[in-house]
């Protein structure tokens, strides 16, 4: 069965944006080489990205007309997008879900391909979280207080355990963390 | 000069409240050996008053070891605008201005002034740029709610990250050294 992986880039303070939608202007002080080639390894693992709608629009918006490898990557991947206000999906290679994600999720896990991977999507990680559907966190942790935004992990009644897999420390002072469910 | 010093257990997403309820076997040999040489770099400790109320009704009497003979026997300063007076041995009252009073303590020769649990004093030691170093120890546990160590509405800090560990447990241990947010971008 494939494995459903989170990606973000989060700040000590558990943000993966800031107080407005998309503000990750913070990655700038971090963003370099080792990111990047991070970045591109962790591409060859995708086979499917899953987005809720907020992170959706905005990723649509942004790559769509970007150019350069991660751009090529974005656009040409096959990409799911869970919402029930959408009408449609417009960026390349983009299936509409309107119905439970859980349940598609679930489908799509054991169907042969390489993995499952989200970005942002907060809600979807949530609501993905509580159904036990996520098997891996993988998150970069930045050397950074934001003050104030969107957390990650959105408060819950429910305690996780994770078991640590990998603490990589890249050049930046970015701390990547990868754990599984305990 | 001494440094100020702080570390803290912090579940993934940045819970520090209560860390007993999700420690679980996370506190082994190897993060006691940690904390140790933490502790031995410190002759100083700092208390915000919730900890000093916590642990003077505990350590005086505990036999946990060494921890117990080194919270009891090194000076003690707790920072409290409320509390008319300290009784646990080795400790005194600081009533007067952070800052002043961190400076003046920086002045004195020794070893690292270290903070003693007290995550609202470290906040505001980090939010005041009197905080030379912070240790957060990462548990692999998503807590879901409780107090966290960052307060919403501060202004963007960047830190550097000085070190990094992890124990077999899966507690990664990160020293992050603050930037003077008056100081130049370095």
């Amino acid at each position: 069965m494939r494995k459903v992986v989170v990606w973000n880039m989060v700040t000590l303070d558990g943000y993966f944006e800031g107080r407005n939608p998309w503000e990750i202007d913070w990655h700038e002080y971090v963003w370099g080489e080792d990111l990047e080639r991070f970045s591109l390894d962790q591409a060859k693992e995708v086979g499917t990205l899953l987005f809720g709608r907020k992170t959706y629009e905005g990723m649509a918006d942004y790559w769509s007309t970007a150019t350069g490898e991660v751009a090529e990557f974005m656009n040409s991947i096959s990409k799911v997008v869970f919402s029930s206000s959408l009408k449609t999906a417009e960026w390349s290679n983009t299936r509409l879900v309107k119905g439970s994600a859980e349940e598609e999720v679930a489908r799509l896990k054991q169907e042969p391909g390489k993995d499952l991977f989200i970005f942002g999507s907060a809600n979807l990680i949530a609501s993905l979280t509580a159904q036990g559907l996520i098997d891996e966190y993988r998150i970069g942790l930045n050397p950074l207080v934001l003050g104030g935004g969107t957390p990650m992990f959105k408060p819950s009644e429910e305690r996780m355990r994770l078991k640590l897999l990998e603490a990589r420390t890249m050049q930046s002072g970015v701390v990547l963390l990868r754990y599984a469910r305990a | 000069m001494r440094k100020v010093v702080a570390g803290l257990f912090i579940s993934l997403d940045g819970v520090i409240q209560s860390p007993n309820l999700w420690q679980f076997d996370n506190f082994d040999n190897e993060m006691m050996s940690a904390m140790n040489a933490h502790i031995a770099r410190e002759d100083t400790i700092l208390l915000g008053r919730v900890t000093y109320q916590e642990w003077a009704a505990y350590w005086p009497t505990s036999t946990d070891e060494p921890y117990a003979s080194h919270i009891n026997n090194t000076p003690k300063h707790v920072i409290s605008t409320t509390l008319d007076q300290v009784e646990w041995e080795n400790s005194t009252l600081i009533h007067g201005d952070l800052a002043e009073e961190i400076e003046k303590l920086k002045r004195q020769s020794g070893k690292n002034i270290g903070v003693a649990g007290s995550p609202t004093l470290v906040e505001s030691l980090l939010h005041q740029d009197l905080l030379d170093e912070l240790t957060l120890m990462v548990h692999p546990v998503v807590v879901g709610n409780g107090k966290r160590l960052f307060k919403e509405g501060r202004e963007l800090n960047r830190l550097r990250l000085e070190d990094s560990q992890t124990t077999s447990t899966g507690v990664v241990l990160l020293t992050y050294q603050p930037r003077s947010q008056s100081g130049s971008d370095q």
